[in-house]
Order: structure tokens, then C-alpha cells, then sequence
């Protein structure tokens, strides 16, 4: 490790605001169909609960749901020292583990599955439509964390990921390549998360 | 002098980036941040940075008018600015009130036929914004020339949970089944407002992050995003032309982005597996460097016919 590395990791952990609890990464498939694509991986993993992380969340969009089973295959045999839950499109059991990966299930239709919980709900009268919170929105959501920090690769764009539980999120964009991101990268974001006030738009 | 050279490089640098334009985005959402920072600043009260706010949002109009942006949708007051103490808040709705009128009486409204509308939980509004956002949605509704959102007492959260309220409701009176409800059926019960998808997000004041706004209408359709600096009253012309460049060069990497991934996806797993990247690749391969056109290994010739669209 360099010195500018362990110059940063001083940084971050002198300062005395709370690291991000949860934690969401942004990928594509592309980025994990590359070499050394799952190290990297493995070794994010490692960084973020090194540095105070207890929720991580990835959600791998992807351009065509046939690559699915490649990737759901590939992140089973990663090794990680956390538990792993996979969720895809077809999936509603809401995720419970440490690292939670979606692998191409959106915003948008995680929202709307929850929605259909709801008015299933509804129908069995169960529940009232004029009584419904926003806890009942959360209890239905696949993944069910708020993200603290947002890291994404690639372009400066918003993602259909969690789109409930993201709006609060602060966002940090790179542009290096998945299998080049390194600690640095990591300090870097984590550095930046601690210097914005979060002011929650008050 | 000094200030006049300045002003003219600054006019040579406008034109070259308006000249380079082409392509606007339809429908450009602005978090006008910053105000009461910039106030602050110059030693002012938090409703003098909303007044000198209130002021660029006019020329944001102009702006948006001149590059034939469709859409216009502005962050004028959350659900989280409930909070704001309440003095503060008052004047906040004063002004509001005060320009909704004014926008519905200007001239360059009518000329340029801005339908003004307001999006969010008006109700929670007091009387005199109410009437100022009747007044201006009935003086030009029929203009559709750019639409001009105004988010009042907007939260992205209220929003979302309004429309599965309303879903919740439609089902209880049996007019929907509770399978049918997908993505289209929650689409169908947002805010009347937004007519097209957010292209872009500007915000300004320097955070980076979309604070509860337009979740569904940004996020849900991978808008750009525009960060940038200047508290919202020191945002200028410039400023905007560079979020419009900014989007046109993430559209332009954004097609070569797909096209990359579509290629990637066929050379690892072959047509047969993911034929939807397959058609992606074939409709976005111009956007590729020509060493890039053809793919390996699969016995995939470039000039093979696509049938299957």
C-alpha cells in the first residue's frame, strides 16, 4: 500500500463524521464480464466494511437478461467473507444479508412488485388504502436499506436502482474501469462522502 | 476594461458552445440550490437569496425558450422545506404566489406559449399560492409550447406512496386486480405534470445528490446528471450550456457504452443465449470505432441479417 493510500486512510478515520452504513455500488454486466472483475469484487467488499460499512448493496444492470445465470453463477463462487443474497427480476423475498446483489432487478419494478403486495393486501382486506405509510412500502422492498453513499462507474447518470430507497443518497461517480478500481478509488469516495453536510434538504 | 474583455471572451466562448449544440434535451429538471448560502455570503437574509434566486429562474426560461427544451421542471419548494422556520417559509410562499402571477402576466409567456403547471401535494399549500398556481395554470393552459413544472410541496416518497394509494384505492373498488399492477399501472397514477421522462438534472450549490426529487421521472429513466458549483442566483447562460453539453456528450458515450456492452455480452455468451444484445449491437454498431464493428469467435459475420426485430 502506498503512502498516498495510508495518507487517505488516516484521513477518513481521523475525521469525526460517521462513515456510510450502507453502502450501494453501481455496475454494469460488462464491467463483470471482464478479467479480475470478482477480485476486485471481493476486495470491495473487504474495503467497505473495513471502513465501517455494515450493509452493502451492488446492482449489476444488465443490457439482456440471458446473461443472468452466467453472472448469478459467477457471484456464488466469489469468495467473500460475508453472506451473499442474490435477487434477480423474478425474485420478491426480500433480501436479509450482509452483501446484497440485484442482478438486473430494477427500480422501478422492485417499486411495483411492492405495490402488487399491497393491493393483494387490499383485497383480502387486510389493509386499508386510506391507512397505507410509507412503512408499508418498505416492508415490501426487496432490498430494504437506504443507501448512505451511492458509488457508481461509468457515466454521471442516475440508475434505476432503488429508486424509493436512494433519494436522500449521496452520489459518487467514477471513471475507472471496474477491474482497475483500487483502495484509493474506494478513500477517494469515502473522502468525499465525509466532506458534503448532509443536509437532507432542510 | 478589464470586466469588458472578460464579457467579450465570455460572448465568443457562449456562441462557440451554443454552436455546438444540437440535439437538446426534451425535459431538463433543475434543484435550484444554493440561495440562502449565496445570501449568506453577502451578509443578506435567507429571502433576499430566494428574490435574487427568483431572478435567474426567469432567465432560465428565456434560456430554455431559445434552445427548444421542451420541458422545464423546477424544484421551487419540498416537502422537507416544510421544516424552514416560519418566517422564512411565509415570505418563501409570498414570492412564490408573487411570481406564479407574474409568469402568467408576462408577455414572454404568451409569446413563447409556456403551459405552467404545479406538481405535488398542493393541498398542503396555504390559500394564497393555491389561487396564484390556479391563476397561472388557467391563464396558459392552452399553450404547449414548453411546459414549465413548478414542484410545490413536492417529496419524491410522497409522491410514490400517493400513487400506491391510489392503486390500493382503485383495487378496493375493484377496478384493477391486484396481478395486473405493474410499472405502467403506478406510472398511470403520478402527479399530472411531467409528460415526458427527466433527460437531465442541474443542480446547483455544489451537493451531489438528487434529494427526493423526481425519483421515478430521473432515476427510473437514467437522467444525466449536471452538478456544478454556483449557488442557483450566480448561475449563468453559461453555466446552462455546459449541463446541455454535458448531456450531449453522456448521449453520444452512452450509445458507445451500450453498443460495448452488447458486444461484450455476445462475445461471451453467443446470440443464441442473449439475442436482445444482439439486436442492441446491430441497431447501435455506427456508434462503435470500426475495429470495434465485428465480433469474434462466434462465428458472427457483421453483415449477418437480423431477422427477429
Amino acid at each position: 500500500m502506498g503512502l498516498y493510500d495510508q495518507y487517505l486512510a488516516m484521513r477518513i478515520r481521523v475525521v469525526d463524521t460517521a462513515p456510510p452504513e450502507t453502502v450501494a455500488l453501481v455496475l454494469t454486466e460488462r464491467d463483470l464480464l471482464e478479467d479480475g472483475a470478482y477480485e476486485t469484487m471481493a476486495q470491495f467488499l473487504g474495503w467497505t466494511f473495513a471502513f465501517g460499512a455494515d450493509q452493502v448493496v451492488v446492482y449489476v444492470s444488465v443490457l439482456d437478461e440471458g446473461v443472468i445465470p452466467t453472472l448469478r453463477r459467477e457471484l456464488k463462487s466469489m469468495e467473500s467473507s460475508q453472506r451473499i443474497a442474490v435477487r434477480t427480476p423474478d425474485d420478491e423475498a426480500r433480501a436479509d444479508a450482509p452483501v446484497q446483489v440485484s442482478i438486473g432487478l430494477g427500480g422501478k419494478h422492485e417499486f411495483a412488485t411492492a405495490v402488487q403486495g399491497i393491493a393483494r393486501e387490499v383485497e383480502a382486506g387486510a389493509l386499508e388504502p386510506d391507512a397505507l405509510t410509507g412503512d408499508d412500502i418498505e416492508r415490501r422492498l426487496v432490498f430494504p436499506s437506504a443507501p448512505d453513499l451511492v458509488v457508481k462507474t461509468g457515466a454521471e447518470r442516475l440508475s434505476d436502482f432503488m429508486i424509493w430507497q436512494s433519494v436522500y443518497s449521496e452520489l459518487h461517480f467514477t471513471d475507472v474501469n471496474w477491474r482497475n478500481f483500487r483502495r484509493r478509488d474506494y478513500l477517494r469516495a469515502l473522502r468525499d462522502f465525509q466532506e458534503r453536510q448532509r443536509r437532507f434538504g432542510e | 476594461m478589464l470586466a469588458r474583455v472578460r464579457q467579450i471572451i465570455r460572448g465568443t466562448y457562449e456562441r462557440l458552445l451554443e454552436s455546438e449544440l444540437s440535439d437538446p434535451p426534451a425535459h431538463v429538471a433543475v434543484i435550484q440550490d444554493g440561495n440562502r448560502r449565496y445570501a449568506s455570503k453577502r451578509g443578506g437574509e435567507p429571502t433576499d437569496g430566494h428574490r435574487a434566486g427568483a431572478e435567474t429562474t426567469e432567465q432560465l426560461l428565456e434560456w430554455s425558450d431559445e434552445l427548444g427544451i421542451e420541458e422545464v421542471t423546477l424544484y421551487a419548494f419540498s416537502t422537507e422545506n416544510f421544516a424552514r422556520p416560519d418566517g422564512e417559509r411565509e415570505e418563501l410562499f409570498d414570492l412564490i404566489s408573487k411570481k406564479l402571477r407574474e409568469f402568467a402576466d408576462a408577455d414572454r409567456v404568451h409569446r413563447s406559449g409556456v403551459h405552467i403547471r404545479a406538481l405535488g401535494d398542493i393541498d398542503r399549500l396555504p390559500e394564497r399560492v393555491t389561487e396564484a398556481v390556479d391563476y397561472a395554470e388557467s391563464r396558459t393552459a392552452d399553450y404547449d409550447s414548453l411546459y414549465l413544472n413548478v414542484a410545490l410541496a413536492y417529496g419524491g416518497r410522497a409522491e410514490l406512496l400517493g400513487a400506491a394509494r391510489d392503486v390500493a384505492r382503485r383495487v378496493a373498488a375493484g377496478d384493477i386486480e391486484p396481478g395486473d399492477v405493474a410499472v405502467s399501472t403506478i406510472e398511470s397514477e403520478l402527479y399530472d405534470g411531467p409528460t415526458r421522462d427527466v433527460d437531465l438534472i442541474i443542480r446547483t450549490g455544489g451537493d451531489k445528490r438528487t434529494s427526493n426529487f423526481l425519483p421515478w421521472q430521473a432515476n427510473g429513466n437514467e437522467a444525466a446528471v449536471y452538478f456544478c458549483t454556483p449557488y442557483w442566483p450566480e448561475f449563468r447562460r453559461i453555466d446552462f450550456l455546459r449541463g446541455i453539453r454535458t448531456y450531449q456528450n453522456r448521449e453520444q458515450s452512452w450509445r458507445q457504452t451500450r453498443a460495448r456492452r452488447a458486444r461484450a455480452l455476445v462475445t461471451a455468451l453467443g446470440t443464441s443465449t442473449v439475442p436482445d444484445a444482439r439486436r442492441t449491437l446491430d441497431r447501435l454498431r455506427s456508434a462503435l470505432p470500426s475495429s470495434e464493428r465485428t465480433v469474434e469467435g462466434n462465428g458472427v459475420a457483421e453483415s449477418e441479417p437480423e431477422m427477429s426485430d
